[in-house]
């Protein structure tokens, strides 16, 4: 006669087999999602398939080419030195959530879950650019007010939408939105889609910047499960000295019109400098015919 | 560009296991395929082939009552450490990281029958002494072997090693080892009981990763579900167990042979048992 756990008095006898047999189910069921929840626990190194030339070597100075960006951002990434940069206040600058998953990274998931229910409280990540730790709150409660600080992992909550974990972030420093100075303000809601396929991940980010952006900027990226990530991904950084003969208190800039990079983007790739500039309407594909006059115009030229 | 590549190669070198390590994180389903009669619907009672028990262990097991069970004091009882993977045990594995050294401080486990939570310390911290508590899921420290991640627990209250009785004593020390395949994970156990073992048990249990998984929680209230006098423990004293005779009748074994004992775990055994069945005909 078989013994298990669950029953084990003799006259339970009769049924006991009847109950393991019953039991088995149950545990599938009990232990299935509650609401088409996905784990995303695990350590995801990024693929930079998609963007690699922005995401790795980096933009060129003056791309800012399909970007939703307004008058005040160009302006704003025009007058921008990547010389600021070496300023000692800057050297350590932390990606914002908004865009640290575009550049160099490992991602770690974990989730934080109430011992007695079991109720998932939160998803935390820590991603290895500029050691960053980052909560994503799962237990419902609200943004705190306009006035609360401003971070640069923001505040974020998140709900499952069937098996996507869509997140909101507000609370966000102000950062970029193109790590060649084109400034994300710190007023941006980010809205972030994770899917997980098997061992991949992607990301999907839209950012609201009622100051910088014109229309909602939207951005994927994708990542693969590595499950021997053993490694501590620190990111130590010491700020210094590295313009040795520069003025206190000097920010390193160009005034309008005095940018002399302007045309090393355009003239390298032959694009017209009305396109370089980005906007909304250079997202999409009807800008291709706005396009073809203006690279004639740029062969008659030469 | 230079620099880019640098920094490309820089990070993907810091990306690198440090010392061969494997991230067990993540939420585990398990798979019976392996012991799967014992696992599930439980051992038979008497049953106690294979088990490298001692003549202490053997008696222990025969004087086990499995109405036992319905006392309000053992009706929530967790499995101890080294048997919580046999039951139903969805597992969710997770790491404890150190914020500021991102070092692994310890891994941590959530079993689903009855919700045992688990802590394996990777810190190089000592086990406590010999008088410190003894728990369910015991002290576990953790140290990688290459990819393998090795477990050393003790101070474990006394538990089973087959729940139909055979039992594994507060002495015992559990050594494990997570081996994680790619999106399965092996476990090997290895008890060593100076008191109810004469030689080390070794088992191995399974899973398959399962992003989806939910593993619910396990509310447990005794109630009193059998009117007995107060204080009553439900037994049989020696040679009064008569379900002793049902596992040897069912399957046709000879009753030395279900009575377990080192030399019934080796293929030499086969032998033995020919002649046993030979001269029960």
């Amino acid at each position: 006669m078989p013994t298990t756990s669950w029953c084990g008095c003799r006259m339970c006898n009769a049924i006991r087999s009847k109950i393991a047999v019953l039991v088995l189910p149950l545990m599938a069921l009990v232990a299935s999602p509650a609401l088409a929840q996905v784990d995303l626990s695990g350590a995801w190194n990024p693929r930079y398939h998609e963007d690699q030339p922005e995401r790795i070597p980096g933009p060129e100075l003056a791309d800012y080419l399909g970007l939703p960006i307004n008058e005040e951002a160009r302006q704003w990434a025009l007058s921008w030195d990547p010389s600021r940069l070496t300023v000692q206040e800057h050297q350590c600058q932390v990606h914002t959530v908004a865009y640290i998953y575009r550049g160099p990274l490992q991602v770690r998931i974990w989730e934080e879950r109430d011992p007695e229910t079991q109720q998932l409280i939160a998803i935390r990540q820590y991603i290895s650019t500029y050691e960053q730790n980052r909560t994503i709150w799962m237990d419902g409660r609200p943004h705190p007010p306009d006035y609360a600080a401003h971070t640069w992992m923001g505040f974020s909550t998140g709900k499952w939408e069937g098996d996507t974990l869509t997140v909101t972030t507000t609370h966000i420093k102000q950062g970029w939105h193109r790590r060649n100075g084109l400034p994300s303000s710190d007023q941006i809601t980010l809205t972030e889609h994770f899917i997980r396929h098997g061992n991949y991940l992607t990301h999907i980010s839209v950012v609201n910047d009622p100051i910088f952006l014109a229309e909602p900027l939207i951005k994927s990226q994708n990542f693969v499960l590595n499950d021997t990530a053993g490694g501590n991904w620190l990111w130590p950084c010491e700020y210094v000295e590295e313009i040795a003969d520069r003025p206190a208190a000097a920010v390193p800039h160009y005034m309008p019109g005095e940018n002399p990079f302007i045309n090393e983007f355009v003239n390298r790739h032959g694009i017209p400098v009305e396109a370089a500039m980005g906007g909304p309407e250079t997202m999409y594909p009807e800008y291709q015919q706005k396009l073809k006059p203006l690279l004639e115009k740029m062969r008659t030229k030469k | 560009m230079r620099k880019a590549s640098l920094l490309l190669l820089i990070s993907t070198l810091l990306s690198l296991p440090a010392f061969g390590q494997i991230d067990p994180s993540g939420e585990w389903a398990p798979r019976f395929h392996e012991d799967q009669p014992e696992r599930i619907p439980g051992p038979e009672i008497g049953d106690y082939l294979g088990l490298p028990i001692t003549d202490a262990a053997r008696l222990r097991g025969d004087s086990w009552d499995a109405s036992l069970l319905t006392l309000p004091e053992h009706q929530c009882k967790p499995h101890p450490a080294d048997y919580s993977p046999r039951g139903p045990e969805n597992l969710r594995f997770w790491k404890e990281v150190d914020t500021a050294t991102q070092q692994v401080i310890a891994y941590h486990t959530n079993i689903s029958w009855q919700a045992p939570e688990r802590t394996i310390w990777m810190d190089g911290r000592p086990h406590p002494p010999e008088y410190a508590a003894h728990t369910w899921q015991g002290f576990s420290t953790g140290k990688w072997e290459g990819d393998m991640l090795t477990v050393t627990t003790t101070h474990l209250k006394t538990g089973w090693i087959r729940r139909n009785g055979i039992p594994r004593s507060d002495k015992a020390t559990l050594t494990e080892h997570f081996i994680r395949h790619g999106n399965y994970l092996t476990l090997v156990s290895v008890i060593d009981d100076p008191v109810y073992l004469s030689e080390p048990f070794i088992r191995t249990t399974n899973w398959v990763m399962d992003p989806r998984q939910e593993i619910a929680p396990y509310p447990c209230e005794p109630v009193v579900e059998v009117e007995r006098p107060q204080g009553y423990v439900p037994h049989h004293l020696p040679g009064t167990n008569t379900f002793l005779k049902e596992f040897p009748e069912r399957f046709g074994l000879p009753e030395q042979a279900t009575r377990g004992g080192v030399e019934t775990m080796y293929p030499e055994y086969i032998s033995k048992i020919r002649s046993l069945a030979t001269n029960r005909k």
